[in-house]
């Protein structure tokens, strides 16, 4: 007699497959974070225990540089940046020249243009509570550099911010639940070429529920509104909150301002009757051309992502492909 | 950084389990949680939040599709590597051995179904493949384990008569 397996069975099986031997878990958060940043892995396959180099470089400024793109990494029309050959011949993911950034042939406003970066967190918090209300209280403003120390992006003391390729302000609102914030970067200057996503689907990135719109501006900019909802696995889920965000770009600037808010409700609906800031309020502040900040003359070496792309050998790839995407 | 810190911690250890399911051995299962969770910490500036948890495993099931390092199929003379009193290692024996079996992105399909319990939309999602796809890897998964299972199918697990 044959036994009809059902749906049930099979997945009893699979859990008892994966957890009636199961060992202990040797990988650890330490070991994560060395491998993300100096690109040693511990390789568990072999025993005993070795490590080996992974590229550490290549893994170390391609991450940085990832973090320091933040998540605003899409491919916009009308950006066609120049690029530059990695020093090194290729041999390595670092500029060691300076950055040139691309020339305003749209209209946009180039490196030079905007508000004097010391003066530029006052700017956004004014912007800010003009935006998003007087109540909410100021959670951080900083500048950061996509110059790296230890592999990573720094931020700035007040005195360095002539030095800063980024800023960044948020707020929480009184009850602790909702989260403003601001960010404005200039952007790599091969990023381009590297990227392997569209920008809707980079922008309008994996989520539960959303919805994502865009429209061109004049001058090669275009403006996205992002809505997402995420939840946490279960039924009901842990936790779940929403972000609405305009997103704006022309290829040199990337700016972007929005809302978060966690609800403890798992039951509320994500994406009714939650929205504070409309959409044109928002756009109106990432559209403001005060936001842009006068960039650091001349702007420090980025790590190139253009490497990414020229590099032969297949390993390198992959750590690129898997960093953009 | 501190919610990846707590994701890593609650999620370390159901993620290697779906890696093993995707590579039936624990070693190259605790290689590829690993490579996951690198990806997953240098893009966690960028995830904004994001639904992290389908996201991981677009990661990790991606991961063990496209590279090479975890391309190679394992045999099932590596699945039952101990004996657990208590337990019916013949029926774990037989489940590795029907994964095996299984091209890869049906077994991908197979774990994120049967054991993650994924929606056919979400499987859709994470593996860039159309629904319709999904259903018929889930059909044909389900008529493989049930031809390989089947006979040897323990008796805790056979229909009631």
């Amino acid at each position: 007699m044959t036994h009809e397996l059902r749906e049930t069975e099979v997945h009893d099986l699979m859990r008892r497959y994966t957890t009636d031997d199961e060992p202990p878990l040797r990988l650890t958060l330490d070991g994560v974070r060395t491998a993300a940043v100096s690109g040693e892995v511990v390789t568990f396959t072999s025993d005993p225990r070795t490590r080996r180099r992974w590229v550490a470089p290549v893994a170390a400024a391609v991450a940085a540089g990832v973090m320091v793109g933040g998540f605003a990494l899409a491919r916009l029309a009308g950006s066609s940046p120049t690029t530059t050959t990695p020093a090194g011949g290729g041999s390595g993911p670092a500029t060691s020249a300076p950055t040139v950034l691309p020339s305003a042939t749209t209209g946009a406003p180039g490196p030079s243009a905007g508000t004097p970066a010391t003066a530029l967190p006052a700017l956004l918090d004014e912007l800010g509570r003009n935006t998003f209300g007087e109540g909410n209280t100021l959670v951080s403003h900083s500048g950061s550099t996509w110059t790296l120390t230890n592999g990573l992006p720094q931020d700035l003391t007040n005195d360095e911010l002539e030095k800063a390729t980024s800023f960044s302000s948020s707020w929480k609102s009184p009850d602790g639940k909702r989260t403003f914030s601001i960010e404005v970067q200039l952007r790599a200057q091969d990023l381009t070429l590297a990227e392997r996503r569209s920008a809707d689907e980079e922008v309008c990135f994996n989520a539960e529920d959303h919805t994502c719109s865009k429209r061109a501006l004049p001058d090669g900019w275009t403006l996205y509104e992002i809505t997402k909802g995420f939840g946490g696995s279960g039924a009901p889920p842990k936790f779940r909150s929403v972000n609405h965000f305009a997103w704006v770009s022309n290829g040199v600037w990337t700016v972007s301002a929005g809302e978060s808010l966690s609800t403890p409700n798992p039951h509320k609906d994500l994406l009714s009757d939650w929205t504070s800031i409309e959409l044109d309020a928002l756009a109106s502040l990432v559209t403001d051309p005060r936001v842009r900040f006068e960039a650091p003359d001349p702007l420090p070496a980025y790590p190139s992502f253009e490497y990414c792309h020229s590099s032969q050998e297949r390993l390198n790839q992959k750590l690129c492909q898997d960093q953009l995407g | 950084m501190r919610d990846f810190e707590e994701f890593f911690l609650t999620r370390a250890r159901p993620m290697r389990r779906t890696a093993y399911g995707l590579l039936g051995d624990w070693d190259r299962a605790e290689d590829l949680t690993q490579a996951t969770f690198v990806r997953l910490y240098r893009q966690w500036s960028r995830l904004d939040g994001a639904n992290v948890e389908a996201y991981a495993r677009r990661v990790m099931v991606n991961l063990y599709l496209d590279e090479r390092k975890f391309a190679a199929e394992v045999t099932t003379d590596a699945v039952p590597d101990r004996s657990v009193a208590g337990h019916d290692v013949s029926t774990r024996i037989d489940v590795g051995r029907a994964l095996a079996k299984l091209p890869r992105q049906m077994r991908a399909v197979a774990v994120l179904r049967f054991l993650e319990d994924r929606p056919v939309a979400e499987v859709a999602d994470i593996l860039g493949i159309a629904e319709g796809t999904v259903k018929s890897h889930t059909h044909r998964a389900m008529s493989a384990l049930q031809e390989l299972l089947s006979p040897a199918a323990p008796t805790s697990l056979r229909s009631p008569a």
